[in-house]
């Protein structure tokens, strides 16, 4: 390198404002695909012999907090069925308003208290599905990623395993990453 | 005069009956809605589904159904290519011309009409144009970005002009660099090899307000490449630049985006310049000075669930000192946009624009000229576009126009109409009509260029001849009215097929066209034989591109591309000089273009990937053509560490791929290799 290393690092000060918890602007399309990924990984699932939920008629897929994609899952859901099974969706808005579901997704609206909400529903056998990484450090046995402008998804195979949920192959293959 | 030839209309022909032909073999599961049922996909299907493609219509859309001939080049297409520059990305584009004039220059074109300075091919950086409007073209060797940092290159072959403007005659690129919270955390790039060595430097990272911001260097060396005889040339070069990108997710409805760069390069060429005393000729090298900046910002909001607006401004500057001359260009750009969706059956988008550039030239020697030496340009522009949907999920009519007002040619208008039938989910036929104009540029008003000088014949004693190539006042405008049509096919989950035929029929085509001679006396006596920039040329091109992507197995992609070109120009009088004239023109394109490319990931994380291209012979040049295979050995042990080592142009020592167009000489691309790591914390 000839001439003198040219490196301008231009420093935008903290701008401070007590913001929000800024959620992403989604496009319906994002969250189509993500709900078109729940309703696969309520196919691809298996609950544990154990426990009701592998014994219901209905499968019901919780929502916690303000996704978009909880419309487009309420009406699509209308017909289909799992197996035989119909699929039903709830939504939630705190914690303590979680009722027994198959599958929980946790909003990017609710990073804040994921913690409470991983910790109540530890015992349970319930799948959970985070809306991004962070949600899945935290915890979460699923979460979305956008890599690529492709909306793709890691699993934590030991953490879902702890809780006695088994996952198809075709869940592993298709997921971005794998850990545990 | 315009007349439309016998052969284009079978090639239409053959794709209304290759569409046919598809339509009856698409599998029988094809759902029967036209719309998309996401929960009745396939995981692996979803997988696979794009989220958005911006630049076709300027709003978010679905790939598959946009009514253009579109190509995207991924992160991973960069990533597994071992393309370090953009031009080298470009190449798998079907549909795009790309040629290496030598180390530091690229000529690249689509549909026709390669040169150095491809006058009618829009670039855009994150929204920015990258387009010089000294010469109508694009200087490859400044346009750059840390590669890992780009998300995708979107490139639409066809007439963009009625939503990007004058000057997307042939196309659009847009290169779109990730949102910086896709980029958090820390990134060491280190490339090493025969011909390049690359550093690149990124670290990204939150701000309190939960804003995403990132910084990056690169810093890159280019040896020379070699000649027809395997000597060493002169223009090897060095650029370093930095930048950053800060994004910030105000709310739900709004965002905010920062961005900017700066960088500084040396250039070497040699430059062959005209002399007025003998030999008349000057070959010596120049070293070229480059540097330049640009700051962004993007704000986008939605107003209500119908109704949202954009805002981009952005400054430019940049700074080229060469042997011969020095040029300086500051540009400024606000352009707002709105996307109106008031009834299920329409969506409008529209917009209005403001772009002011100024510039300097001076010369060192007495060619090249540019007169006025400064000039300040107002450039004003509007647009309107409706999408309406005829027949839900199932046909869509385009229509739409920009009105532009320059100070070269005063009011302009392209307007175009496009149509696409999807009739289920994986079947999309588009068609299209446009009309769009390539502005003069300051060159073709105000050039004073001599191209060679030469002692009188008759006595040598008297003041020498140059011929040179002069500006025109009244030089107008080209124009282009487009004809497409094409047809996606996702024929199963593994497979989609692509096809795009177009005619394009022109009016006004640069030529040159002898004046009379005159004498001029600074800075010393000599005759000039004038050539004038003129528009005295029309013509046909047509051509159709054909693209096939197949997840052939689990582990192994391959994607096929063909593209052919036939122009058929025609000059008042034979125009002039060389490849300004009718049959020039037509010798400077590749009548065909052939590229294939295969990703196939072994176990234990090694990756091994190819890249074909085959590209016909230039007869204008006397370039031959010739076979390119560039091959990558990658390992990926964990999220962290990348390292791959890679051959390139392997079948060849050395090939030439464009002949001598300006002043400088063109040298040939010679196989090369190189390793390479990126680490990730």
């Amino acid at each position: 390198m000839r001439n003198l290393l040219f490196v301008s690092f231009i420093f935008i000060g903290a701008i401070g404002s007590p913001s929000p918890t800024p959620s992403q602007p989604e496009s319906s399309r994002e969250s189509k695909i993500k709900a078109g990924y729940l309703f696969n990984f309520a196919k691809f699932v298996e609950w544990p012999a154990s426990d009701p939920k592998s014994t219901t008629d209905t499968i019901v897929i919780g929502i916690i907090g303000a996704d978009p994609l909880g419309d487009y899952l309420d009406e699509a859901v209308q017909g289909k069925d799992i197996e035989g099974k119909s699929v039903t969706v709830k939504r939630f808005e705190a914690v303590e308003e979680i009722t027994a579901c198959h599958i929980l997704f946790i909003s990017a609206s609710h990073r804040g208290n994921a913690d409470e909400i991983l910790e109540s529903m530890r015992e349970t056998s319930t799948l959970l599905v985070g809306a991004n990484e962070d949600l899945f450090e935290r915890g979460c046995h699923l979460s979305f990623v956008i890599k690529e402008n492709k909306v793709k998804f890691k699993v934590n195979k030991s953490a879902a395993e702890r809780v006695g949920l088994k996952l198809s192959s075709k869940i592993l293959r298709v997921a971005d990453e794998v850990i545990g | 005069m315009i007349r439309l030839p016998w052969k284009p209309e079978l090639v239409a022909i053959g794709i209304f009956l290759g569409a046919s032909i598809a339509y009856g073999q698409t599998e029988a599961d094809t759902p029967e809605t036209g719309g998309d049922d996401f929960l009745e996909m396939d995981i692996e299907e979803l997988a696979e589904l794009d989220v958005v493609v911006t630049s076709v219509s300027k709003r978010e859309e679905k790939l598959s159904e946009a009514p253009s001939a579109i190509h995207v080049v991924t992160q991973e297409d960069i990533r597994r290519s071992g393309a370090t520059s953009i031009p080298e990305a470009l190449r798998m584009v079907p549909g795009l011309h790309v040629a290496r004039i030598n180390a530091n220059i690229w000529a690249i074109s689509a549909r026709g009409f390669q040169e150095q300075f491809g006058t009618k091919l829009l670039v855009l950086i994150d929204g920015r144009s990258v387009y010089d409007p000294l010469f109508s073209g694009v200087y490859w060797d400044v346009q750059d970005v840390l590669m890992e940092d780009i998300e995708r290159i979107e490139v639409i072959r066809g007439p963009g002009a009625t939503l990007w403007g004058a000057n997307a005659v042939n196309g659009v690129i847009n290169v779109i660099t990730k949102n910086a919270k896709d980029t958090l955390g820390g990134l060491i790039s280190g490339q090493v090899g025969s011909e390049e060595d690359i550093l690149g430097l990124r670290y990204g990272w939150k701000l309190p307000n939960g804003a995403s911001m990132r910084v990056y260097g690169k810093f890159k060396e280019i040896d020379a490449f070699e000649d027809a005889f395997g000597e060493e040339t002169d223009d090897d070069w060095s650029m370093e630049r930095a930048g950053f990108r800060l994004d910030w997710d105000v709310s739900d409805e709004e965002s905010l985006t920062f961005q900017g760069d700066i960088y500084n390069g040396d250039i070497s060429n040699q430059t062959i310049l005209p002399t007025l005393a003998p030999p008349y000729v000057d070959p010596s090298v120049s070293g070229n000075d480059v540097a330049g900046g640009n700051l962004l910002m993007r704000w986008r909001k939605d107003l209500s669930e119908e109704l949202d607006i954009e805002l981009q401004t952005y400054y430019d500057r940049t700074e080229r000192i060469e042997k011969d001359f020095e040029g300086f260009r500051d540009t400024f750009d606000i352009e707002l946009t709105t996307h109106w969706d008031p009834a299920t059956w329409h969506e409008f988008v529209w917009g209005v624009g403001y772009r002011y550039t100024s510039d300097e030239f001076r010369s060192f020697t007495f060619t090249p000229g540019l007169i006025p030496t400064e000039r300040k340009d107002d450039l004003f522009s509007a647009f309107i576009q409706d999408t309406i949907t005829l027949r839900e999920d199932c046909l869509k009519l385009t229509i739409g126009s920009k009105f532009e007002y320059n100070d070269y040619t005063g009011f302009e208008v392209q307007p175009s109409a496009r149509l696409a039938f999807t009739p289920d989910s994986r079947n999309t036929t588009w068609a299209a009509v446009s009309r769009a104009v390539r502005t003069p540029n300051r060159a073709e008003h105000g050039a004073f260029v001599s191209q060679a000088v030469f002692p009188n014949p008759m006595d040598p004693l008297a003041p020498p001849q140059s011929i040179t190539v002069l500006g025109n006042d009244d030089f107008d405008s080209e124009e282009l009215i487009a004809f497409e049509l094409g047809h996606r096919l996702q024929y199963n989950k593994r497979l989609s097929i692509d096809i795009a035929g177009f005619i394009d029929t022109y009016d006004h085509l640069r030529t040159l066209e002898g004046g009379a001679p005159f004498l001029e006396t600074e800075p010393s006596p000599y005759v000039v034989l004038p050539q004038i920039f003129d528009n005295e040329m029309d013509g046909n091109v047509y051509g159709v591109e054909v693209a096939a992507d197949c997840q052939v197995t689990d582990r192994w992609k391959l994607f096929a591309g063909y593209t052919y070109v036939q122009m058929q120009l025609h000059a008042e009088d034979d125009g002039g000089m060389g490849f300004f004239g009718a049959e020039g023109g037509e010798g400077s394109t590749p009548h065909h273009q052939f590229h294939a490319r295969s990703y196939y990931d072994l176990p234990c994380g090694f990756e091994f990937d190819m890249g074909l291209y085959a590209v016909s012979s230039l007869p204008n040049y006397g370039v031959p053509s010739y076979l390119r295979l560039d091959t990558r050995l990658g390992y990926r042990p964990s999220e962290q560490l990348e390292l791959s080592i890679g051959a390139q142009n392997i079948l060849d020592d050395r090939h030439p791929e464009f002949g001598i167009t300006s002043s400088i000489p063109p040298t040939e691309v010679e196989h090369s290799v190189y390793a390479k790591m990126t680490y990730r914390f």
